[in-house]
Formats: C-alpha cells, sequence, structure tokens
C-alpha cells in the first residue's frame, strides 16, 4: 500500500444536466480536508449531495467547477488515462448498491480491477485468496454473486474494494440494507483497515456509523453544501 | 487465461486449416493432379469440346459460350428466360466487343 | 500482452455467460458465410478449371447465323476459311442435340471423325462404325447400359436407332462428358437428317495465339453472316457465372446481407440497460475507456472470426470434399442430366480477405460503436442511469 492519501476539495462545484430544464445542482462550493488514516463520515439526509461529493473526491467524475487534491496533485484537470490510474490505484469504493456483476463468481467480481493492468494472473491470485481469507469469503470463491447473501455481497464488494491495494476507501450507505449485527460487522472489518494505515471516507445517514467510536471526523451537509464539520 | 489461450489454440488451428487448404489448392500442380489436367484436356483437344456439361435443361444453356444473345428468347416474341440457369450465367458477348 | 490476454479472458467469460444468444448468432454468421464463401469457391474454381482444361478447346469456332439465330454452315466456308494467312487446321463439326421424351432429359450427341482413339478418360474406344457411339456417365446410369452394350435413340425421321457402346466415358471427366453421345461424323449427319454440304460450325486452328481476335474479324469481314467464337470468349463465359448481376447471386447476396442486417441491428439499436450497467461498473472499478472499448472489440471480434473461420472452412469442404451437394440443387434447375463436381480445390487468399473484412469488419463495428458512448462516460453517470 502507498502512504495514506491526504484529499482536499477547494470550492467544489457540480451541476448535473447543465442548462437543461432538469439541471441540478448536487454540490454547490465545498471545501473539505479528509485527515490521513482516519476515518471520516459525511453525513445528510438523502439529497444532501453526500454520493456526488463522493464520486467526485473518488475520481469516479469530475466536478463542474473547483479543485480536488490527491497527495497534493489536483485530479481535477488529469486526462482520462491518468484519472482512471488514480482512481484504481488510490480509491477502492464501496457502492451502495454493492455493483457486483451478478453472473460473476466471487472470485471474479474481486479480480475484476485486475483485469485490465499487468499483473500476472497468479499474482492476482494469490491477492484474492489473500483477501477472501481475511473477510471469510474462501468457501464462496466459486458461488455466483447473485446466489448469495446481503451480508456476503457486501463483504465481496469490500474484497474488490481492497484487491487493488488502495490507501483510500470510499463507502457510500455500507449499512443501508444491513441488520445491527451485519453493520456492526462491517464497522469491525473497517477498523482493521484503519489499523493497516488506510484512510476511510463514509457517507451515511445511519446514526449507528456517525456515533460510532471509531469515526474520526464527521462532516455534515445539506443541499449540496457543508454545514458543519466535528 | 485458460479461456483465451483456448480461444487462441483453436483460431490458430482454424488459420493453419486454411493455410492447409490454400497449400492443398497449389499442390493441385503437383505430377498427380498434372496427369489428371492433361487428361482432361486431351479430351477437350480430341473432341473439340467448348463447354462444361453442367445445365443440361435447355440447348442453350448447355453451351453457353456459344450461344447467341436471341436464344433465351426465342420461342415467341415476347417470352421470357425461363430456364433456372439464365439466372446464373450472363449472356456471352459477339466476337471483338469491348462491353466487358 | 498480458493485459490483452486478460481481458480476452473477460470477454470469452462474458460470451459464455449468454452463452445461448452467442450459439445462435455464431450459427447464423457461419451459415451466411458458408453460403458466400461456397458460392465464391465453386465459381473460382470453375473459372480455374475452365482456363486450365478449355485451354485445349478450339482456337476459333465458326457459326453461321440467320435472323439472328444459329443456323447450319455450309462446308463450302471451311475452304475459304484455310487461304487466310495464318489459319491452320480447319474442320466442320457435327453436333446437336437429343431430347428423349422417356427420360425427359436434353443430351448432346457429337461427331468425331471415326478414329477408335482410346483415352485416359474413355473406358472402351471411340466409335469407328455408324453403329457404334461412346457416351457419358450420366447417360449410360440413366439408360443403363454399359461399355459392351446397347443404345437406342429415335432419329429425326421417326425411327428407333440400336448402337453399340463401345465406350463410356469416366466419372472424373463427367464435368465434360456426362451428357455426351459420341457418333461418328457420318453418323451424325444422318441421324440428324443434316442437309448435305452442311456442318452445325467450324473449327479453326490459327496458328499464333496471340492473334486469335485479328483472325476472327477476318473471318467476320470475309463472311459477314457468320459468328466467330474464339477460345478467350470461351473460357470468360465461365468467368461469368454466379457474376454479381445474375438473379441467383443478387437473391443469394441479398438475403445474406438481409441476415447480417437483422443481427448488426440487434446490436446497434443501442446496448441494454444490462451492458451499460456492466460498463458502468467495470469504469468504476478502474477499467478506461480504451479498456472497456477492446473488451467490446474482442466480443465482436470473437463472434465474428470464428464464424468466418468456419464459414470459409466448411464452404470449402463442402464444394472441394462434398462437392457442392448443397449447391448443386440451387445450380441445376431443371436439368435432368447432371454432374459431379470434381473440382480442384482452388482458394483465392484475395476472396478470403475481402470476405473475412467483408463479415468481420461490419460485426466488430456494430458492436463497438454503439457501446462507445457509455464507455466514454463517467462511471457515475452511467451507474446513476
Amino acid at each position: 500500500m502507498e502512504t495514506s492519501a491526504h484529499i482536499r476539495t477547494e470550492n467544489v462545484r457540480k451541476v448535473y444536466n447543465p442548462g437543461r430544464p432538469d439541471e441540478m445542482t448536487a454540490l454547490a462550493d465545498v471545501s473539505i480536508t479528509i485527515a490521513r488514516g482516519a476515518v471520516t463520515v459525511i453525513k445528510g439526509p438523502s439529497g444532501s449531495g453526500k454520493t456526488s461529493l463522493l464520486s467526485v473526491i473518488g475520481c469516479m467524475s469530475r466536478p463542474t467547477a473547483g479543485r480536488v487534491f490527491v497527495d497534493g496533485k489536483d485530479v481535477v484537470k488529469l486526462p482520462e488515462r491518468f484519472l482512471t490510474d488514480v482512481r484504481r490505484k488510490k480509491f477502492g469504493f464501496i457502492f451502495q448498491q454493492y455493483h457486483l456483476i451478478p453472473n460473476l463468481s466471487t472470485l471474479d467480481n474481486i479480480l475484476l480491477p485486475l483485469y485490465p493492468t499487468a499483473m500476472k494472473p497468479p499474482e492476482m491470485k494469490r491477492r484474492a485468496r489473500a483477501v477472501m481469507t481475511k473477510l471469510s469469503l474462501a468457501g464462496k470463491q466459486h458461488s455466483k454473486a447473485k446466489n448469495l447473501s446481503g451480508g456476503e455481497q457486501q463483504r465481496v464488494a469490500i474484497a474488490r474494494a481492497l484487491i487493488n491495494d488502495p490507501a483510500v476507501i470510499i463507502a457510500d450507505e455500507p449499512t443501508a440494507h444491513l441488520d445491527r449485527g451485519l453493520a456492526a460487522e462491517f464497522m469491525r472489518i473497517l477498523a482493521s483497515l484503519c489499523w493497516e494505515g488506510r484512510t476511510v471516507l463514509i457517507a451515511t445517514h445511519d446514526p449507528f456509523i456517525y456515533g460510532h467510536e471509531l469515526v474520526g471526523t464527521t462532516i455534515a451537509m445539506r443541499d449540496g453544501r457543508v454545514e458543519g464539520e466535528r | 487465461m485458460v479461456k483465451s489461450k483456448i480461444f487462441i489454440g483453436i483460431t490458430l488451428g482454424e488459420i493453419l486449416l486454411l493455410s492447409l487448404f490454400f497449400l492443398l489448392s497449389h499442390a493441385a500442380r503437383l505430377p498427380g493432379r498434372e496427369g489428371e489436367l492433361q487428361a482432361r484436356r486431351e479430351l477437350v483437344q480430341r473432341l473439340g469440346l467448348t463447354d462444361f456439361a453442367i445445365w443440361t435443361e435447355a440447348r442453350y444453356t448447355r453451351h453457353p459460350s456459344q450461344t447467341d444473345f436471341f436464344s433465351p428468347f426465342q420461342d415467341f416474341p415476347s417470352s421470357l428466360e425461363h430456364f433456372p440457369a439464365g439466372s446464373i450465367i450472363a449472356p456471352v458477348l459477339p466476337s471483338g466487343s469491348d462491353r466487358r | 500482452m498480458i493485459k490483452h490476454l486478460k481481458i480476452i479472458d473477460y470477454a470469452l467469460a462474458s460470451l459464455l455467460r449468454r452463452k445461448y444468444k452467442s450459439l445462435a448468432i455464431i450459427t447464423a454468421f457461419t451459415v451466411v458465410v458458408t453460403a458466400l464463401a461456397s458460392i465464391l469457391l465453386f465459381t473460382g474454381a470453375l473459372k480455374q478449371e475452365a482456363e486450365l482444361i478449355l485451354a485445349g478447346a478450339p482456337d476459333l469456332i465458326v457459326q453461321r447465323t440467320a435472323g439472328g439465330r444459329h443456323d447450319l454452315v455450309p462446308v463450302a466456308y471451311a475452304d475459304r476459311i484455310r487461304d487466310i494467312p495464318g489459319i491452320g487446321l480447319v474442320v466442320p463439326r457435327y453436333w446437336g442435340y437429343y431430347y428423349d421424351p422417356l427420360t425427359e432429359a436434353n443430351y448432346t450427341i457429337l461427331g468425331t471423325d471415326g478414329k477408335a482413339e482410346r483415352l485416359e478418360l474413355l473406358e472402351g474406344r471411340l466409335p469407328e462404325k455408324d453403329g457404334e457411339c461412346a457416351v457419358g456417365a450420366g447417360i449410360a446410369e440413366m439408360q443403363r447400359t454399359v461399355s459392351g452394350g446397347e443404345l437406342i435413340l429415335v432419329d429425326s425421321s421417326n425411327t428407333g436407332v440400336l448402337y453399340e457402346v463401345v465406350g463410356v466415358f469416366r466419372a472424373a471427366s463427367s464435368l465434360l462428358t456426362n451428357d455426351l453421345i459420341v457418333l461418328t461424323d457420318n453418323e451424325v449427319i444422318r441421324f440428324f437428317g443434316l442437309p448435305s454440304g452442311k456442318a452445325t460450325d467450324i473449327s479453326v486452328q490459327v496458328y499464333n495465339r496471340e492473334e486469335l481476335q485479328t483472325a476472327a474479324a477476318k473471318v467476320k469481314r470475309m463472311l459477314p453472316d457468320t459468328r466467330p467464337i474464339t477460345r478467350t470468349e470461351l473460357v470468360r463465359t465461365y468467368e461469368m457465372v454466379f457474376n454479381w448481376r445474375s438473379g441467383m447471386l443478387l437473391t443469394v447476396f441479398s438475403a445474406a446481407v438481409i441476415a447480417f442486417c437483422i443481427l448488426a441491428w440487434d446490436k446497434a439499436t443501442g446496448i441494454s440497460a444490462d451492458e451499460k450497467r456492466e460498463i458502468g461498473i467495470l469504469k468504476a472499478v478502474g477499467w478506461d475507456t480504451s479498456d472497456v472499448l477492446a473488451l467490446k472489440f474482442w466480443e465482436g471480434l470473437i463472434i465474428a472470426l470464428t464464424a468466418f473461420l468456419l464459414g470459409t472452412i466448411a464452404g470449402f469442404v463442402h464444394i472441394f470434399f462434398f462437392k457442392a451437394f448443397l449447391l448443386a440443387p440451387v445450380i441445376k434447375g431443371w436439368s435432368i442430366v447432371f454432374p459431379d463436381f470434381h473440382l480442384a480445390p482452388h482458394l483465392d487468399p484475395y476472396l478470403v480477405f475481402t470476405l473475412g473484412f467483408l463479415t468481420v469488419a461490419p460485426y466488430v463495428a456494430s458492436t463497438v460503436i454503439p457501446a462507445w458512448k457509455t464507455a466514454v462516460t463517467d462511471p457515475e453517470t452511467i451507474m446513476r442511469g
């Protein structure tokens, strides 16, 4: 893993469908700093811009205006190929819907980020096995993703996010489909990631998460703006 | 990468087979085939043959190289070409014509 | 290299996940390519046979026309043609067609000079007397006769004539001799009741093959009611088999093009929601646009290349190993006597590349292009739907 990344946004604005009747401003002038090696939570009600902010920080989309610094480098103006490289190497994304490919096996879903790299298959398999063992998925490697339980699917999503050994883990509403027991399990996994020195960024409106002792900083958002930071 | 290796292997096999077919068509120049060709040429020369005996459904389709322009329509003034072979072979052009 | 092998692996896995659909497309595509390849290989082989074999045909055939139709030619014309410089042997030919009402088949009756020669492709010999004949394999089979057997034909005076079969042409020559009945010249004249001093046409030898057109022009000038046919035109006739303007070829190609358009339309009318979502996931986990497009390219190429190669191989095997048995009924028309196609294998690389380009390129394009718009979009936008 590379040294934990330091992330900073400066006056970030994100407008969807600009100039069209359904134009929507998801983020308006957001400037935040994400602490290195800690758990930061972005909380807010539905529609507050949490997911959009995660996408912009995770290099999944470009802001309409403003800058995003990852390890001191402004990534907004990077050509697509370099941006993808940053996304792949530095970030591991856990989606709210998990977004696994249903008919692919657990193993193949986890290996997905490694296909377009020059890594040799034996090394790919070795990494996958290590991450599956860590997340207790070893017995499910050939099961199709659509046949897994909710908790198992989330662990596969986490494993896929970890396969590239990223410095930053981003999770969007990770406990939305989980019961309290599985939510606690998720936080235990997150704790182990923090101990490894990774930066964790979570968007949630679940009080179980943002009230958890693991959380370092909480940033409150409403209507695309930062309301407060604790 | 097992699947990709199998696919590439099969594809190379198919290309090899096509290459063998290509060599086979050139091996047609081998003595055995040359002997066969010579025998057929001898037959053509001895009997003065001008056409392949393929379309025997009508006189003019049997000898397309010898047929004139009008035979397909010869039965009566507004008759139409009505043999299937007519839709396979193009009409013969008169000697000295440069329409082709 | 490794990256591309891994992407190919993923593309194959992706196609196998929809294995019935993929198999159906490959099968339909292969059938289309087989049909096209069969026709192209058949015409190529026939053209080559014509070039190689009909090289022994007469240099010039002189016919006579009356009212635009073929008429018998006076034998005296042969003497006049002989006087043209550069002309060698000039021989009147006697031949015609015979319709057998019993078998409803047309035969060709050909006259020879009566020299009882043996030929490699003839089991027996050529006729030397008026009551003898040599027949093609197709006729022997149809009339159930053999060398040493008998053949009855009805002549122009409606009289049945019995011939002794002294030779049967071998099956290997059936492309040339399948429907032939060879009699002596005198017997042909008597059989058809040809008027004295008239022949069917005249065969002319030209010493200098470069001068064929000139010799033909001289004959035409000297005898304006004749129609000289050069050997070049003879060979060229077979280049025109399945010419693109021929009805049969237009029909087959139209069917192939329509089938192809249906395949391409299915792909080109935009990619499905599932495919869009999959591309979004790939981009989100670190695939860039070129990787996604490479994936789509390989998906298209795997199907198109497999279908093209299998189709071309099947076409070749069909024409040269199975004697074009599927194409034969299409070509046969209403022929009763129809030969087996013992064609020499002929594979033109230009034909293979053209067929490959015309089949593979459009299919790959119809797979890549619809995915393009999605592939260049931000992953977040794709996944938001």
